[in-house]
């Protein structure tokens, strides 16, 4: 038996400290899962309380197929995509290129790309940059750069084809580029 | 919008800075693939926002009371029935013993004197205290 199965049990068997062991182990994929799709921090933490429950409740069909993380964020993911829905909020950007650019228009404007400390500025920049991605593309680079899942990982997480989630990786990690293209002509 | 072969060009950029970031290599001298490696540093970096420290332990208390309740909710009102039914057949046994002939007597006037009274009323106040006991569990957990 995997070590997924052997916690599970445990849980399952209600031996003391079992669960809490299971929610300290994945709350960080949980937390880097809904933090990037809802981006409100009490927001986010209620939803990670409620993915562990949620998880408590169907632990029973968890068979140990595949990796008790991945079906773990999936189920953060699920209940993240609801909460967005709710609140109207699309998963990916509806606007055009153009109106995509306007978006980082101006959140250079203080950052010294040639300074003392040019490359923790321009992270700093770069990270002010994500929080204005679609929650998609903030939420798959976070999981595949940060938590250095598979590209089939995420998929399996988000349920999409590996082909849409390489676009979007793309897409993503090539707006944040652009984003920092002004500043480095000039410099 | 990018063309086909602009594409493939960021692509093949991506995919440098990439490795290099991987491998730990050095500034690379292809500005283009710098910028995206600082993208990738950047997207490596921990979130300002994390879970409290106790939210694991948080969590699993909620889940045991949850669990609690649930055990609470499943049992109490049939224990209270029982204890209610049981304690109601006795009580009403001696409670009723010197009446029960003249109740019999106005029963039977109406044609109901072969009815279990002594065991019909407890086990409706059994019931009715069964049902509130499930309305208090349902209340507590709001």
């Amino acid at each position: 038996m995997n070590d997924d199965l052997v916690l599970v049990a445990a849980v399952q068997n209600a031996e003391r400290g079992a669960f809490e062991r299971l929610v300290r182990t994945h709350q960080g994929l949980v937390w880097h899962v809904l933090i990037r799709l809802v981006q409100q921090a009490e927001d986010a933490r209620d939803l990670s309380q409620e993915t562990f429950l949620r998880v408590h409740q169907r632990l029973a069909q968890f068979r140990g197929d595949s990796p008790l993380a991945g079906w773990i964020a999936r189920i953060a993911y699920h209940i993240g995509l609801r909460h967005l829905q709710r609140k109207r909020i699309p998963l990916e950007s509806e606007l055009s290129d153009d109106a995509e650019h306007d978006v980082f228009a101006g959140i250079a404007g203080d950052v010294d790309v040639e300074g003392a400390h040019a490359d923790g500025q321009v992270i700093k920049l770069l990270e002010r940059g994500m929080e204005r991605l679609p929650p998609m593309q903030r939420m798959l680079l976070t999981l595949y750069h940060l938590e250095e899942l598979g590209i089939a990982e995420i998929a399996n997480i988000t349920g999409q084809p590996e082909g849409t989630i390489k676009n979007s990786l793309f897409r993503a990690r090539h707006r944040l580029r652009q984003m920092l293209e002004p500043k480095l002509e000039v410099a | 919008m990018m063309n086909p072969s602009q594409q493939e060009l960021e692509l093949r950029r991506q995919a440098s800075a990439e490795a290099a970031e991987r491998a730990g290599a050095p500034r690379s001298a292809d500005p283009d693939i710098e910028v995206y490696r600082q993208v990738i540093r950047a997207a490596r970096q921990p979130l300002a926002d994390q879970l409290p420290a106790d939210f694991a332990e948080r969590v699993a208390r909620l889940v045991h009371a949850d669990e609690q309740i649930g055990f609470l909710d499943r049992w109490l009102p049939m224990i209270a029935a029982g204890v209610l039914l049981i304690a109601g057949v006795f009580s009403s046994a001696a409670m009723l013993g010197g009446a029960a002939e003249e109740v019999a007597a106005a029963l039977g006037s109406l044609g109901l004197e072969r009815l279990p009274w002594s065991m019909l009323m407890p086990a409706g106040l059994a019931v009715g205290l069964a049902g509130a006991a499930e309305k208090l569990i349902s209340a507590r957990r709001g």
